[in-house]
């Protein structure tokens, strides 16, 4: 058996969209992989950041620690008891044109009933300059308070922004041996 | 049909100045490089250079790629920007001055790389470490800024004359469907 299938495959069409969405998951995979190219169209800032949601919840069960650059000093952040993950970054429409992020979530043993779920997330927003705060770099882990297994992925702009035409997002379900 | 497929592996028999990957098809969603390499430069770390082509021709290696990178080096953080610069920085290679069993490691994800309607934008995880000074792990996100779809990757040690024997690089394609 493939240790990587195709699950979803979605390209943003003209005009936008406020949402990726994939529902109805099968437990059927050990792990998933979300692989997206992805720009906003929120104007005023250089990237926006991503508001992530497990099985539609949006309650305080969501915590994040990550590793960051927007300057020449990395830093790094804990969010605890939010309603959605966030951290991720993606390139927005003031920075440089035709320009879109690259985005890697991991979620290992998703349909896992007994343990809470851990996310991993890379993701760059990387335009043609160096100047402070209009590039980024997170890495991102993230921890779903749930045990139940993860039917349903929401990715939305942390601004409420639209995703942009020709942003993409494949899912993965990864299987062992 | 496989969803990750290899497309070509390059192992060097003799220290060579470049790796190329030519006629790159354009069949697939993503591109995924990954290396273990070393150098020949008076040093224990370098970093791989990227640069692209499209459209059956030669590298662009003009001032069109920009890099942003956030590191930890032995006990010390911090980041590598450039733009307007002829190629990208991704990490590592290993340099002449390393132990001679010592190879650095890096993995490339090039996003939607035929979209004509994208820059090409990638992230890279990678670094060294072992018995040298200065070892390193980095992640970084590059930008070619063009539209053209990739068909040709140009490989160089920054910093060095050659890539000695022994390295190696393979390029997979991800497919979406």
């Amino acid at each position: 058996m493939a240790a990587f299938t195709v699950i979803d495959h979605t390209e943003i069409g003209t005009g936008g969209a406020s949402i990726w969405t994939e529902d109805g998951i099968s437990g059927s995979y050990d792990h998933l992989l979300l692989v997206a190219s992805i720009r906003s169209e929120q104007t005023g800032i250089e990237f926006d950041i991503i508001d992530m949601r497990f099985n539609n919840i949006s309650t305080s069960v969501y915590t994040t620690t990550d590793l960051a650059a927007s300057t020449a000093t990395p830093t790094t952040t804990r969010t605890t008891a939010r309603g959605d993950f966030n951290g991720a970054v993606w390139p927005s429409a003031d920075t440089t044109a035709d320009t879109f992020g690259c985005l890697k979530i991991w979620i290992p043993h998703y349909a896992n009933s007994t343990n809470f779920k851990q996310v991993f997330m890379s993701s760059t927003s990387g335009p043609a300059t160096t100047t402070n705060n209009e590039w980024a770099l997170r890495l991102v882990a993230g921890l779903w308070a749930q045990t139940a297994a993860v039917t349903r992925i929401d990715i939305r702009s942390g601004y409420a922004a639209d995703h942009a035409e020709f942003s993409t997002f494949t899912l993965y379900g990864v299987t062992g041996a | 049909m496989a969803v990750i497929e290899a497309i070509a592996t390059t192992y060097l028999e003799a220290d060579a100045a470049s790796v190329e990957f030519s006629g790159i098809v354009a069949t697939y969603e993503h591109l995924q490089l990954r290396w273990s390499t070393k150098a020949d430069r008076a040093g224990t770390v370098d970093n791989i250079y990227i640069q692209f082509g499209t459209g059956g021709g030669a590298v662009d290696t003009g001032g069109n790629y920009s890099t942003h990178a956030m590191y930890g080096q032995l006990t010390t953080e911090g980041t590598h920007l450039r733009s307007g610069s002829t190629g990208i920085d991704a990490w590592a290679s290993t340099g002449g001055t390393a132990d001679s069993a010592e190879y650095g490691t890096g993995i490339v994800d090039i996003l939607d790389y035929v979209n004509t309607n994208k820059n090409t934008a990638l992230s890279s995880v990678g670094g060294m470490s072992g018995m040298s000074d200065y070892p390193i792990a980095a992640f970084s996100s590059g930008l070619w800024d063009a539209t053209g779809a990739v068909d040709r990757i140009k490989l160089t040690a920054a910093n060095s004359t050659n890539l000695v024997r022994g390295s190696e690089f393979t390029l997979y394609g991800l497919n979406s469907s």
